[in-house]
């Protein structure tokens, strides 16, 4: 059996603040295989921000304190507790795509010279790259992203392109180092929907013509489905549900999916749902058992007791809720 | 992510706890604490209080630090530590007048220029400004001093004159970048009247920035004062003004050095600590525009 | 009568200033002679994309901004003259909803002081107590609890400043509420409740809504009809349902096969896949002839020179193309 590109197993986070400790992932457990797009889609305040910092091994300790758990990228360990210690690092092969364009590129620089830093500070290889190497680098990522006339682009300054062309330049630079795992953090968010639906475009061939896996970390069901294979949600620090993506808007099982997506305006009509009532837990105490319970209108009291895991509930199709235990 | 209280108070206790995790800052504040102490019981806590004025005794002159003077005495016999505490009361008294007058003034300027910003209301108060700011503030005070008579009025008039711009340009940058604010605007469109946005709407949000930038001017507003007393502009002797102490000590270095170090001692102690509050304040606040 | 708006050729231009005499170089026409009327009563849509303009509109609408030219009529009477000399008036009868949270409310104060400043611009209330009860009444309406006005915004959640926003702009008790991408930056489960609580005020007090969004989906489920701006202009105006099951202009197609859904069902009811091409220009610098046809698959010759007029499909779907005629 090949081993997943990336596992993160059972990962426990807490930040210390002033008030106290807050428990912010409760045991999160994600896979991405190779090839594989797999999404993470959750609202504010869920913990996806936190699993991505951990991912990428820029959460910031402390506050930030790893209690269980690791994270593996390609069979090596790139965070974990060791000894009472958390020890963590940046893994080769991991490359970023920011959400907003315009906080993602430095003002003063010329895109290109952007481009060819990334590549200075990443080498992989022991080849000594030279300038006209790293020139064709930055050509071929620019024609990749299918950015028109890449030999002008190189030489303007970010402010001088659309938001859509930041958008390309910035997955140019996650391109350049060969990753294996590109992060994708809510692509398209900061456009208009017309570019968004060009940039998932995008993003879908690049998958497939780079062989590099995508994680999808967005609160937009929509960009979701349209990219991803495989998806997660997450809510208050848990994987709530998971399963392939027809699986999962098809016949989605958590009653946190099932109201998440009855609160999507359709483009069929039907009206607006009344949405989920109450708020998200507070991380300071968050609620015992499953963290769901007090917004939960099929609450029973085993939920108030007891954490629920993931039950399975077809092959790949699993949602943490007594509801589904036993399907 | 919201959190749960966050009344007045609760924001006052929370800026506390990360104001107190610096070292640095409750230095500061301990010992600006204990010269403001000093200062306002001076007559109490002075050995000598009457070795402030003019006092002679030729007998005691010179007199290393020992049990009796624990900073000396000077070259008239008076007691080094007492008139150091006195000095710092004439240095608070300067740094407090001088900021009440310049903080009203130059936030005032500043909200009205930057409220009509590309008007010629702020073409006017701007240029003033920034025609007051090409000038050195120390040189501006000298020259300003020079002209009135030498004595502890003038000289806090003198800086006042240097000090207003500063303020003006600050709550200036803050009011322009405010005042196309969605809430700003509709409080315009719907008539609250100019006062009411200025003072109700947009000093609350400079409320943190002019803290501390106040703390931080106090060290400095003092040091000019002793700079302007140094070179005689200032508090006149026989009274115990920091920077007279250290100008009418400097002849005597380096065999008689307490007559001089301690003085200089007392200046930078009052500039170290209200700039290691002032800091603190900044952090604790979250203010980037000082 | 029952519009309770009109919108005639309603302009505003911003001029580009430039050199030492601030000489008039160019102009951003951003809101370029737009026509519509809403309904007493109804929710009427406004969809763009950045840049359309529909901001702008909703701030020529509240009286924020000027407007270059054109005519806007309440009430069946004569209102231009009205909004430009004396917008406080005006106020009383639009409020705005706007569209960032953050930024709608002042951080520095508290929820009581945010929600009396209509009340004590307008001298609606005098004494304190009675400032205090009307205040806790509209938190009532926007189902906050009263302890809030002891809050200040940076202690609420997203969704919960909305609600402050909105019970502000119903302080003054206005007839037509413009709501500027109110819940764009809201996750789609407090949006839920946003607009849960926004359709209930409208059949309870019998607001009027001007609904301004670049989320095709949302006002599908809100809006009666829907006008589509693109560049400045209006370039289809219809019933929700009819814009939806027969778009007509380009961009209407493009904008609709461009949201991503969430089900199958959704997937058959987009229009086919127009691949979208480019992206939007700035408004300082205006395509000649129809604004759209740098982007448009279907642009004709005449597209490039000639600017299209809006031609009445039926009685209430108009569109501004040349291909429809």
């Amino acid at each position: 059996m090949i081993l997943p590109l990336l596992e993160v197993k059972d990962l426990h986070v807490e930040f210390k603040i002033y008030e106290g400790e807050l428990k912010v992932l409760n045991g999160v457990s994600i896979t991405v295989k190779h090839g594989e797009k797999v999404g993470l889609v959750g609202e504010t305040g869920c913990g996806k921000s936190v699993t991505m910092q951990s991912i990428m091994g820029i959460l910031p300790c402390p506050p930030g304190k790893i209690t269980k758990g690791n994270v593996v990228f390609k069979g090596q360990t790139i965070l974990s507790i060791v000894e009472n210690e958390f020890k963590g690092i940046k893994a080769t092969g991991i490359s970023y795509i920011p959400q907003d364009p315009m906080s993602g590129l430095n003002p003063v620089f010329k895109v290109g010279t952007q481009v060819k830093d990334v590549i200075k500070f990443n080498r992989r290889d022991s080849e000594r790259a030279t300038g006209k190497r790293i020139h064709e680098t930055i050509m071929d990522a620019f024609k990749k992203v299918k950015l028109p006339d890449p030999e002008r682009i190189a030489q303007t300054y970010p402010v001088q392109l659309s938001g859509g062309m930041q958008q390309r330049v910035l997955i140019a630079m996650a391109l350049v180092t060969n990753p294996e795992l590109l992060i994708a953090d809510e692509p398209g968010t900061a456009l208009d929907v017309s570019i968004q639906d060009q940039i998932l475009g995008l993003l879908n061939e690049l998958v497939l013509k780079e062989n590099v896996s995508i994680l999808i970390i967005t609160h937009n069901l929509g960009v979701v489905r349209t990219l991803a294979d495989k998806v997660y949600v997450m809510y208050a620090g848990n994987i709530v549900e998971e399963g392939s993506t027809t699986d999962l808007f098809e016949d989605p099982r958590h009653p946190y999916t099932r109201g998440l997506l009855a609160s999507v305006p359709k483009i069929t009509g039907g009206g607006v749902a009344e949405g989920i009532r109450g708020r998200i837990p507070s991380y300071l105490n968050p609620p015992e058992g499953c963290r769901f319970h007090p917004r939960c209108d099929h609450a029973m009291s085993q939920c108030e007791k007891e954490r629920p895991f993931l039950f399975e509930i077809e092959e790949d199709h699993k949602a943490a809720c007594f509801l589904c235990k036993g399907d | 992510m919201a959190r749960e209280v966050s009344t007045g108070l609760e924001s006052v206790q929370r800026g506390w706890y990360k104001f107190s995790r610096s070292k640095m800052s409750i230095s500061g504040l301990c010992v600006v604490l204990a010269i403001v102490t000093l200062a306002v019981f001076a007559p109490l806590v002075a050995p000598y209080p009457e070795h402030v004025g003019t006092f002679l005794d030729f007998s005691a002159v010179f007199r290393p630090p020992s049990f009796e003077h624990p900073l000396g005495t000077d070259y008239v016999g008076r007691d080094v530590l007492s008139r150091i505490i006195f000095g710092y009361r004439f240095s608070l008294t300067l740094g407090l007048t001088v900021l009440s007058l310049v903080v009203p003034t130059g936030t005032i300027l500043g909200l009205i220029a930057g409220y009509y910003k590309d008007t010629w209301i702020d073409t006017i108060i701007m240029r003033t400004t920034d025609t007051f700011l090409s000038l050195p503030p120390l040189v501006l005070a000298l020259a300003i001093a020079a002209i009135l008579t030498p004595n502890l009025f003038n000289a806090m008039v003198a800086i006042s004159f240097a000090w207003w711009p500063w303020y003006c340009r600050m709550i200036y940058s803050i009011t322009s970048s405010l005042r196309n604010e969605p809430y700003i605007l509709l409080a315009d469109v719907i008539g609250a009247g100019k006062i009411h946005i200025l003072f109700k709407e947009v000093l609350p949000n400079c409320v943190s920035t002019l803290l501390t930038k106040t703390t931080l001017d106090m060290g400095f507003v003092i040091l000019i004062g002793a700079s302007l007393s140094f070179v005689g502009l200032g508090v006149q002797a026989p009274k115990p003004g920091l920077g007279t102490m250290l100008a009418n000590g400097t002849q005597y270095l380096p065999e008689k050095w307490w007559v001089v170090i301690f003085p200089a001692l007392a200046i930078l102690s009052v500039v170290v600590g209200f700039n290691l509050l002032g800091d603190g304040l900044r952090d604790a606040l979250g203010v980037e525009e000082v | 009568m029952k519009e309770i708006l009109i919108v005639e050729q309603l302009k505003k231009y911003f001029p580009i200033r430039r050199g030492f005499l601030n000489r008039k170089v160019a102009e951003i026409k951003a809101v370029d002679n737009v026509s519509f009327g809403i309904d007493r009563g109804e929710t009427f849509g406004v969809v763009g994309e950045s840049g359309s303009g529909k901001s702008t509109l909703a701030y020529v609408l509240q009286g924020i901004y000027k407007p270059t030219e054109g005519r806007i009529v309440y009430n069946g009477e004569e209102a231009t003259h009205a909004i430009k000399s004396n917008p406080k008036l005006w106020s009383k009868n639009v409020q705005i909803v706007f569209q960032n949270p953050g930024s709608s409310l002042n951080p520095a104060r508290n929820v009581y002081h945010i929600l009396k400043v209509p009340f004590c611009a307008f001298k609606i209330a005098r004494s304190g107590s009675e400032l205090r009860q009307r205040i806790e009444q509209l938190l009532e309406l926007v189902k906050l609890p009263a302890d809030y006005i002891y809050k200040y915004p940076n202690a609420l959640s997203g969704g919960e400043k909305q609600r402050v926003a909105i019970a502000r702009a119903l302080a003054v008790d206005p007839a037509l509420m413009i709501l500027d991408e109110p819940t764009s930056a809201l996750d789609v489960s407090v949006q839920a409740k946003i607009i849960s609580l926004l359709s209930s005020l409208q059949k309870d007090l019998r607001i009027t809504y001007l609904f301004i969004t670049h989320d095709l989906s949302l006002l599908r489920n809100v809006a009666n009809r829907i006008g589509v701006m693109y560049l400045g202009k209006i370039c289809e105006l219809a019933p929700t349902s009819k814009l939806f099951s027969d778009p007509l202009h380009p961009y209407t197609k493009m904008l609709l096969s461009s949201i991503p859904v969430v089900s199958e069902a959704e997937e058959k009811a987009k229009p086919k896949k127009l691949p979208s091409k480019g992206e939007i220009p700035s408004a300082a610098d205006v395509p000649s002839g129809c604004v759209f046809h740098p982007r448009c698959t279907e642009a004709m010759e005449i597209c490039f020179g000639k600017e299209p007029e809006s031609i009445h499909i039926t009685d209430n779907h108009e569109v501004r193309c040349h291909r429809i005629n």
